[in-house]
C-alpha cells in the first residue's frame, strides 16, 4: 500500500464539499414563461402491490408502497382497525428497523445510518404478535461515509493491454480450489482460465500482488 | 519534464425541450442561449487555437438530449429566427446609444456577437452545431463522450434494470448516430453513481466514466491514490475521479476567477433594464421579462452600482486567470509528485455551460489555459483514454455510490419535494416491460408507434433535470407539468392499447412534440 495514501485521500476529499452541482448553471440559464396551457392529471394509485427503498444519503432512505385491493382483501386486513408492519433488514437477516402505517398508499423516510450494507424492506402484518410477511422491496446498498483502506490480500490491480483485459486478483495463484464455496470456486476457476491465456498470449501479462509496476 | 497530466471535462446538457404548437417558446430559448453564449463561442475559439498551432484536448459530454436537438430540423429553424431577432435588437441597440462612449461601442460588441455566430454557424458549422464537435472529435483533440439516453438519474432508477440498460443502450447508439462512432466514455448523469452499474457500462461497451472524489476515496477498498489516479471497477470500466481543488478554483463565483469585477455581469441585461415598450418585441410574448444577452455592465463589486463593461480589458484578465489556474496546477502536481510512484493526474469537470453564459469570459480563460500548457511545457493536457493508454495498470475499486450533487449524495434528486415523481416512473418502466415483452413480435406498425412513443414519454419523463429543478425551485411549474404530461401521455397511450382503439391525431401530436430518438423501437427495452 502507499504509504502516502492518508494524505492523497485528504487531499482528494478537501473542498469537497465547500461547492457542488447545486449551483448548475442550468439554474442561471433557465426562466420560466406564462403557466402551463394544458393541466395533466395523473393516476391516484395503480391498485398494485409496490414496496420499494431508495437511497437518499448516508442517513437517509426513502420507502414508497402500495397494497393492492386484492391483498388486503386476500389477507383480510381493514386499515380502519389494523395495521401494515414495515422491517428493514440486512443482506443476512438483521432486523435493523421497523414503522408501521395504517395506509395502503403512502411513503416514509427513514432517518438513520445503515452503513455500507445491502438492505432490504418487508411489509406484513401482524397474527399472534407475530410479523407475517407479505412481499419485499428491491434491495439497495448502502452508501459508505469513511475510508476502506485495503489489507494486502485485498489490495487488487487490474492491467488494461491490447485488449480491455480481465482483473487478476493478488491471491490468484495462493488460491485453492474445493474448499470455497460454488460461487467462488466458478469464478477463480475463470479467472484461472482468463491467466493461463494472458500468459500465453502476452509475456508482459503479471499476477499483480498489490504492487505497481506501471 | 511533464509534472503532470491535466484531464479537462465539459458537460454539457439541456433537457429536451420542444413545443412546435408554439412559434416562440420561452424554455425553447434555453438551447438558443447556450449555443449563442456557450457552444458556439468555445467551438470558435478552438478553431483559433488549431489556427495558432495550440496542441489541446478536451474531453466533452454531449448528452443525447442535447445532440438531438442540435439536429432537429424545427428547433434550429427557431434558431436562425432567434438569431434575426437578436440581430435586429442590436442594430437599434446601435442606433439607441449613439453618442454614449461607453454602451454604444458595447452595442456594437454584442451585434458583431450575433452576426459573427450566426456566419460561424451557417459557414463552418453548415446549420448544425454538432459539425464542430464532430471536427475536433475527428481530429483526436477532442474526446466526445456520451450520457444517459434522457440524463436519467440512474441509481433510482435502477429499481428497473432493464430502465438503466436502455437509458445506455440507446445513448449508445444516439451517440453512434450523430458522431459516426461508438462512444468510450460516459459522463453519468449527475455523476450518479450504484453499485453493480459498472456491469451495465461493460455491457456496452463504455471503458471509462467520471465520479465525485468520495466514490473513490470511500469506495471498496479505498482509492490508493485518492483521485489523482483512475481505478478500475470490477467489471473493468475506469472511473475518474474529480478533483475539487481545480473545479472550486472555476466554479466558484464568490472566490472562483468568475467573480472577478471586470468581468461582465450576468444579471443585469435590458431585458430588465429598459423601457418596457422599447423592449417588448424581444422579451417573451406574454410580457415576461427575460435575459436578452444585451449586457453592459461589470461585476463592479457586490452592491447594485455597476460600472461599464470593457471587453478588452475582461479579455486581458483571463489571460492572468489561465497563468494563475496553471501556475496552481503546476505547484498541486509537484506536491503529488512527491506522495505517488506516477505522474499525477488530475481530472477538473465542469458545466459546459457555466463558460459563456454564466460566465461569460470562460471560453476565453480555456483557450488561455490551453495556450499556457503548450508554451510552458510542464504540464500535459490529455484525455482519459490517453492516460489509460500510458498507465493500463489501475487499482481495482468498487466505487462508493454518490453523485456530484449537493452533500455527495442523492439529496437534490429525491428529496420531500420531488419524491411523488418515482413512484409514477417506476411504474412506468415496468409496464413497459410487461408491453414490449407482450406484443415483442407484433407485426401491426400502429401497434409498434405507440409502444415506442410510450418509451419516448418513459424517457422523457425520466430526465434527472425535472426533479432537480423542482428541488432549486427554479423554474419548477414548467418541470412539474412536464414530468406530469410524460406520465399523462404515457398512461393515453397504454389506454388506447388495453381498449384496442388508436387515437391517431393524438399519437402524432405526440410523435411530433416528443420526438427525440426518431430511430428507436419499443423492442429495445427488452433486447437492450
Amino acid at each position: 500500500m502507499n504509504p502516502n495514501t492518508n494524505e492523497l485521500v485528504k487531499s482528494s476529499m478537501e473542498l469537497e464539499n465547500s461547492f457542488s452541482s447545486s449551483s448548475h448553471v442550468i439554474d442561471t440559464l433557465v426562466s420560466e414563461g406564462e403557466p402551463p396551457a394544458t393541466i395533466y392529471s395523473i393516476p391516484d394509485r395503480y391498485n398494485k402491490d409496490t414496496l420499494r427503498v431508495l437511497l437518499v444519503n448516508t442517513k437517509k432512505y426513502y420507502v414508497y408502497w402500495e397494497i393492492s385491493d386484492k391483498t388486503l382483501e386476500e389477507q383480510g386486513l381493514d386499515l380502519n382497525k389494523d395495521k401494515l408492519y414495515f422491517k428493514v433488514s440486512s443482506k443476512d437477516g438483521a432486523e435493523l428497523f421497523e414503522f408501521t402505517s395504517s395506509f395502503a398508499l403512502g411513503e416514509y423516510f427513514i432517518k438513520l445510518q445503515f452503513e455500507n450494507m445491502k438492505i432490504v424492506v418487508s411489509v406484513g402484518k401482524k397474527v399472534d404478535d407475530k410479523f407475517e410477511e407479505l412481499f419485499n422491496s428491491n434491495k439497495v446498498h448502502t452508501f459508505s461515509s469513511k475510508m476502506n483502506l485495503p489489507s494486502k490480500e485485498d489490495e487488487l490491480w487490474a492491467k488494461r493491454n491490447l485488449s480491455w483485459t480481465e482483473i487478476v486478483r493478488s491471491t490468484m495463484k495462493e488460491a485453492v480450489l474445493g474448499t470455497s464455496s460454488a460461487e467462488q470456486v466458478k469464478e477463480l476457476e475463470r479467472l484461472r482460465h482468463f491467466t493461463q491465456m494472458e500468459e500465453e498470449k502476452l509475456s508482459s501479462s503479471t499476477i499483480h500482488k498489490g504492487i505497481k509496476n506501471d | 519534464m511533464i509534472k503532470g497530466y491535466w484531464v479537462p471535462v465539459l458537460h454539457s446538457h439541456l433537457p429536451f425541450v420542444k413545443h412546435p404548437k408554439y412559434e416562440n417558446f420561452l424554455e425553447e430559448h434555453w438551447l438558443f442561449e447556450a449555443i449563442t453564449e456557450c457552444y458556439i463561442p468555445l467551438l470558435k475559439r478552438l478553431k483559433g487555437l488549431e489556427d495558432e498551432g495550440v496542441d489541446f484536448r478536451l474531453t466533452i459530454s454531449m448528452t443525447p438530449p442535447l445532440a438531438e436537438m442540435l439536429d432537429d430540423d424545427h428547433l434550429m429553424d427557431k434558431y436562425q429566427k432567434y438569431l434575426d431577432k437578436q440581430i435586429e435588437l442590436g442594430n437599434k441597440e446601435v442606433e439607441r446609444t449613439k453618442g454614449d462612449e461607453h454602451f454604444h461601442p458595447l452595442a456594437v460588441f454584442y451585434r458583431d456577437i450575433f452576426i459573427e455566430s450566426k456566419e460561424f454557424f451557417n459557414g463552418f458549422l453548415e446549420g448544425n452545431v454538432l459539425t464542430g464537435y464532430k471536427y475536433f472529435y475527428n481530429k483526436g483533440s477532442m474526446e466526445v463522450i456520451t450520457c444517459g439516453a434522457t440524463h436519467g438519474f440512474l441509481p433510482i432508477l435502477s429499481v428497473n434494470v432493464q430502465a438503466v440498460r436502455t437509458q445506455i443502450e440507446i445513448a449508445v447508439q444516439a451517440h453512434t448516430r450523430h458522431f459516426g462512432r461508438a462512444p468510450k466514455g460516459i459522463w453519468l448523469p449527475e455523476c450518479a453513481y450504484y453499485d453493480g452499474l459498472d456491469e451495465i457500462l461493460n455491457e456496452k461497451g463504455i471503458k471509462f466514466f467520471i465520479v465525485d472524489s468520495h466514490a473513490l476515496t470511500y469506495g471498496r477498498p479505498t482509492s490508493l491514490n485518492g483521485v489523482y489516479t483512475p481505478t478500475y471497477t470490477p467489471s473493468n470500466v475506469a472511473a475518474f475521479g474529480r478533483d475539487a481543488l481545480s473545479s472550486k478554483q472555476v466554479w466558484s463565483s464568490k472566490e472562483g476567477y468568475p467573480g472577478d469585477i471586470n468581468y461582465r455581469d450576468f444579471y443585469r441585461d435590458i431585458g430588465y433594464d429598459l423601457d418596457f415598450d422599447y423592449i417588448k418585441p424581444y422579451i417573451n410574448p406574454d410580457g415576461v421579462r427575460v435575459f436578452t444577452g444585451y449586457k453592459y455592465h461589470k461585476i463592479t463589486g457586490e452592491t447594485d452600482y455597476k460600472e461599464a463593461y470593457n471587453p478588452g480589458i475582461a479579455k486581458e484578465i483571463t489571460k492572468g486567470h489561465a497563468a494563475d489556474f496553471h501556475f496552481h496546477r503546476e505547484k498541486q502536481m509537484e506536491h503529488l509528485s512527491s506522495l505517488m510512484d506516477r505522474t499525477p493526474m488530475v481530472v477538473s469537470p465542469y458545466d459546459a455551460e457555466l463558460f459563456g453564459h454564466w460566465w461569460f469570459e470562460g471560453p476565453e480563460f480555456l483557450c488561455n489555459m490551453f495556450r499556457e500548457i503548450h508554451k510552458n511545457g510542464t504540464l500535459k493536457v490529455i484525455t482519459p483514454i490517453e492516460y489509460l493508454n500510458m498507465y493500463p495498470k489501475n487499482q481495482v475499486v468498487n466505487p462508493n455510490p454518490s453523485s456530484w450533487g449537493d452533500k455527495g449524495y442523492y439529496d437534490v434528486w429525491l428529496n420531500e419535494g420531488n419524491a411523488w415523481i418515482y413512484r409514477h416512473l417506476h411504474e412506468m418502466a415496468d409496464v413497459m416491460q410487461e408491453y414490449a415483452q407482450k406484443h415483442f413480435h407484433t407485426n401491426d406498425s400502429n401497434l409498434s408507434r405507440v409502444l415506442t412513443q410510450m418509451l419516448r414519454e418513459l424517457l422523457l419523463g425520466q430526465s434527472s433535470d425535472w426533479a432537480f429543478l423542482m428541488t432549486t425551485a427554479t423554474a419548477t411549474e414548467y418541470s412539474v407539468n412536464r414530468t406530469k404530461e410524460h406520465i399523462s401521455n404515457f398512461n393515453e397511450l397504454k389506454g388506447m392499447i388495453d381498449y384496442n382503439n388508436i387515437d391517431f391525431a393524438k399519437l402524432k401530436e405526440f410523435e411530433e412534440k416528443n420526438s427525440i430518438f426518431a430511430f428507436i423501437n419499443f423492442k429495445i427495452f427488452i433486447t437492450s
